[in-house]
């Protein structure tokens, strides 16, 4: 829409602006120069009149002064009263005849007194009458004057030309010669030549320029020829000047004036304004209607133009916008070969090829949902407010909810977790990754599933309505029960294990115990090395029964007062011939006694055990074992560093991992299940202890493993909880008896 | 009491009841054997042992079960027979009380030594 009024604007002024610049210049321009001809024309006129004047008083000069010469005249006319002769009007007659008129009807010569009443007339019966509202006051310089008044007796218009006699100032103070005024015009009109249209005044004026009489060649009544009187006072002074004026009908008028070159006479005429107008007039009006014309073209033309450029736009626009809303049916036919018709057919292949691209996002997202909904994994995409956008099968399947009672819910409605049975608020509005393990749900069947949360943050930009976190839900349930499955099985296997192992053990002990002496020495040291052997089973077995019972968290520890200082000093005693057997100095340094803790007897004695036997085991020929024990703070500390091979820097992160062995050197040419560090760690912590380790490959290891310093009170409280669980005292590490009072 | 001297071993394991019979015969006590829970009852009924050492783990019945019989049926005349359970069990966290009540105390047979059964037996005395 804008562009539409803005390219009518545009068209509007390309095309109006020069048409109307040069009708105005044209205007200006005609209507200036038909004002000079129309002032020329003026001009012209009062030239013809003045050369005709001129022509008349040529050689008639002497006649003119004889009629200027009022005394003449009034000795002519006194003469003519004082005899009261009948009119002779030969007398007027001449004065026309010298001017070339046609002489009027005398309507009547009288001899008025001062104030207007008749003494002396030509005609009868009007004696004593007044004709004239007043008389004409003749000045020193002129004693002749023409003015036109109503006769008072009949109303009709008179020209009266008043002398001023006083032959008798008792009786008579002027003399009028009345004419109708309708006969001067008349006769007047030929004479001027100027038709109906010009009026024409020739006048007389003083030194001041004031007209002071005129002859009056043309006019309409006594007030215009007041009117005119006044006007030649206003040019007077400009000769050979026009100008446009308002004569007494309020009608506009050119007035051109000319001097006539004789006495102080000159030429006035009056035209109508409208009427020497009237050609520029007729041109402004032509030229206002090709300007209103061509301007309504320019308009009709603007309004096509911008149509042709703004229609396929806004066609345009609409198709761009329902391909926008999906509707690549769209298709621009806009027909041109113009450069809007290229950019319709781009959008057509635009349209084509956004479809192509449409369809091909499709195909990905459906292939997206077969492999989301194929996962395993219960996976939902939540928004900022927890609301659920997107959510896979296996999802459905946790919750046994429909797919769209779990889509636009809030997980918090759909997922109460918890955590050793108390509820746990997830925050899932994270920055990053984070896991949540052991949390358990009950789904609305009521079935509990054991399940492990990732929570992932998919983008930076947090819109209203965007996936922002992608939950990933990992049941554990199935797992987690082949899991007991397993530990189950290994725990039966291992006891099934024993019962044999006893047996074969047994008999060995039989055979070395009847045999007695009798036995060859060396018979002897194979039945020793089949004991040993068996003896290293049962531990095996040991171990698997001791995972399985920290698997199951059924590990019972007999906690008790507990010599460190001893236990340590005395296992390092055990070991001794084992060590001297490899060559390896082993020591210990430390107290032998006096650092007490609180321990369950047998395993603890089972980690030193375990640490002294892996030093042992991976130091070579000649190497050193040292053992040391101290005390920081509240805690005891063990350290039992070797000289052995040492532990790769990759293993260290595992080496307490269940059935972990260290690949390469470590485990070339020496046994071990991967369980007596796992064991021992699992042993520390719930001492409240810790194992850890330092190493460096081909220098060797430093295992520390520490116990808090006995607390009476927390051993007490721990003893009495046994007491109450526990009925039953180990004698011998296979031998366990009631509790007996007696 | 004058020392325990007829022992009954309730075993389903041939070579260790065997072993067990062979080991204590040598050492002067009567023995008599049974190869499982019923077995045992059976035997005990006739044979009125001062000590029974009882498997656990056994077919038909199994040592608990066999166990609560000896204790509570007069017919067995074992009320007061010192009766110790034969397990491969190392924890006792799994064995109900009534069991404990009714047991003299078990031994876990992959942990023991030969000679432990001498010591084992003259405690109960």
């Amino acid at each position: 829409m804008k562009i539409k009024q803005k390219l009518i604007a545009l068209f509007l002024f390309i095309g109006l602006l020069p048409t109307l610049v040069v009708s105005l210049v044209a205007y200006i321009t005609i209507s200036n120069e038909l004002q000079d001809k129309t002032s020329d024309q003026l001009t012209s006129i009062a030239v013809k009149q003045q050369q005709k004047i001129n022509s008349l008083l040529q050689g008639k000069q002497e006649e003119v002064s004889k009629l200027a010469n009022r005394f003449d005249f009034q000795v002519a006319l006194g003469e003519y009263l004082a005899q009261k002769k009948p009119a002779d009007r030969k007398v007027i007659q001449d004065i026309f005849q010298a001017k070339q008129i046609e002489v009027p009807a005398i309507q009547a010569i009288y001899l008025t007194n001062t104030d207007g009443t008749v003494v002396v007339s030509t005609i009868t019966g009007v004696e004593g009458q007044k004709i004239k509202n007043s008389d004409y006051t003749f000045t020193e310089d002129s004693n002749t004057a023409v003015t036109v008044q109503e006769d008072q007796r009949d109303g009709i218009d008179k020209l009266y030309i008043t002398t001023n006699v006083s032959v008798n100032k008792k009786e008579a103070a002027t003399m009028n010669v009345v004419f109708r005024l309708d006969d001067i015009v008349a006769a007047v009109q030929d004479y001027t030549g100027l038709g109906t249209t010009g009026e024409t005044v020739v006048a007389e004026e003083d030194n001041n320029h004031n007209a002071v009489s005129l002859f009056p060649l043309r006019f309409d009544t006594d007030a215009a020829l007041q009117t005119k009187l006044n006007s030649l006072q206003l040019f007077a002074s400009a000769d050979n000047s026009y100008r446009t004026e308002k004569d007494y009908r309020g009608k506009e008028v050119v007035i051109a004036s000319r001097s006539i070159g004789f006495a102080n006479w000159m030429i006035a005429t009056k035209m109508d304004k409208q009427e020497v107008m009237a050609p520029i007039t007729q041109l402004r009006n032509s030229l206002i209607s090709i300007v209103v014309a061509s301007s309504v073209a320019i308009v009709l033309i603007a309004l096509y133009f911008a149509r042709f450029f703004t229609e396929p736009i806004l066609r345009i626009a609409r198709a761009s916008q329902r391909i926008g809303q999906g509707d690549f049916s769209e298709h621009i036919d806009l027909q041109r070969n113009d450069e809007i018709g290229a950019l319709g057919e781009s959008i057509n292949a635009m349209g084509v090829s956004l479809k192509d691209f449409v369809s091909r996002i499709e195909s990905q997202r459906n292939r997206l949902e077969v492999i989301l909904n194929s996962a395993a994994e219960s996976i939902l995409a939540i928004n900022k407010q927890g609301t659920i956008i997107i959510a896979n099968q296996a999802a459905t399947e946790l919750t046994s909810q429909r797919l769209d009672d779990i889509v636009g819910k809030n997980i918090h409605d759909i997922f109460a977790w918890q955590k050793d049975a108390q509820p746990v608020i997830i925050d899932y509005n994270t920055e990053d990754t984070k896991m949540y393990s052991n949390l358990h749900y009950v789904d609305s069947a009521g079935s509990t599933h054991f399940v492990r949360l990732i929570i992932s943050r998919v983008s930076g930009e947090q819109e209203q309505k965007t996936a922002q976190t992608i939950v990933t839900i990992h049941d554990e349930t199935k797992s987690r029960e082949l899991e007991d499955m397993k530990v189950d099985f290994v725990s039966m296997a291992a006891h099934e294990l024993r019962t044999p192992l006893a047996a074969i053990r047994g008999y060995l002990e039989l055979i070395a115990y009847k045999g007695g002496q009798s036995i060859a020495p060396e018979v002897s040291g194979y039945i020793k090395q089949a004991i040993k052997s068996s003896n290293e089973l049962g531990g095996l077995i040991n171990n698997l029964l001791d995972v399985t019972r920290i698997e199951r968290g059924t590990l019972t520890l007999n906690m008790e007062k507990v010599d460190l200082a001893e236990t340590a000093a005395q296992a390092v005693k055990d070991v001794q011939f084992g060590a001297q057997d490899k060559h390896i100095t082993l020591a210990y340094s430390g107290p032998q006694s006096g650092m007490l803790v609180a321990a369950d007897r047998i395993a603890l004695r089972e980690v030193i055990n375990n640490l002294l036997a892996n030093a042992i085991k991976y130091t070579n020929k000649d190497g050193n074992v040292s053992v040391t024990l101290e005390r920081k703070d509240n805690t005891y500390a063990l350290h039992v560093k070797d000289t052995g091979i040492g532990i790769p820097k990759q293993a260290l992160p595992n080496l307490f991992t269940k059935f972990y062995r260290v690949h390469g050197g470590l485990d070339s040419g020496s046994t071990g299940t991967g369980l007596g560090l796992y064991i021992s760690r699992s042993i520390a912590e719930r001492h409240n202890g810790s194992i850890g380790v330092e190493s460096e490959e081909g220098i060797g290891s430093i295992f520390t493993f520490t116990l808090p310093v006995l607390d009476e009170q927390r051993l007490a409280a721990v003893q009495s909880e046994q007491q109450s669980r526990e009925t039953l005292t180990r004698r011998h590490r296979g031998w366990v008896t009631k509790n007996t009072t007696r | 009491m004058a020392g325990l001297q007829k022992i009954l071993l309730v075993e389903d394991n041939v070579e260790l009841r065997n072993l067990y019979e062979l080991f204590l015969s040598e050492h002067g006590y009567k023995i008599a054997t049974a190869v499982d829970g019923e077995d045992g009852l059976r035997v005990a009924k006739d044979f009125k042992p001062d000590l029974i050492f009882l498997d656990v783990m056994m077919p038909k019945m199994d040592g608990f079960q066999a166990l609560k019989h000896l204790r509570h049926d007069i017919e067995y005349n074992c009320t007061k027979t010192k009766i110790v359970l034969l397990t491969n069990l190392g924890d006792a966290g799994k064995v109900s009380s009534s069991v404990k009540a009714d047991m003299d105390g078990y031994v876990v047979k992959a942990e023991i030594e030969l000679t432990d059964l001498l010591d084992i037996i003259k405690s109960l005395q």
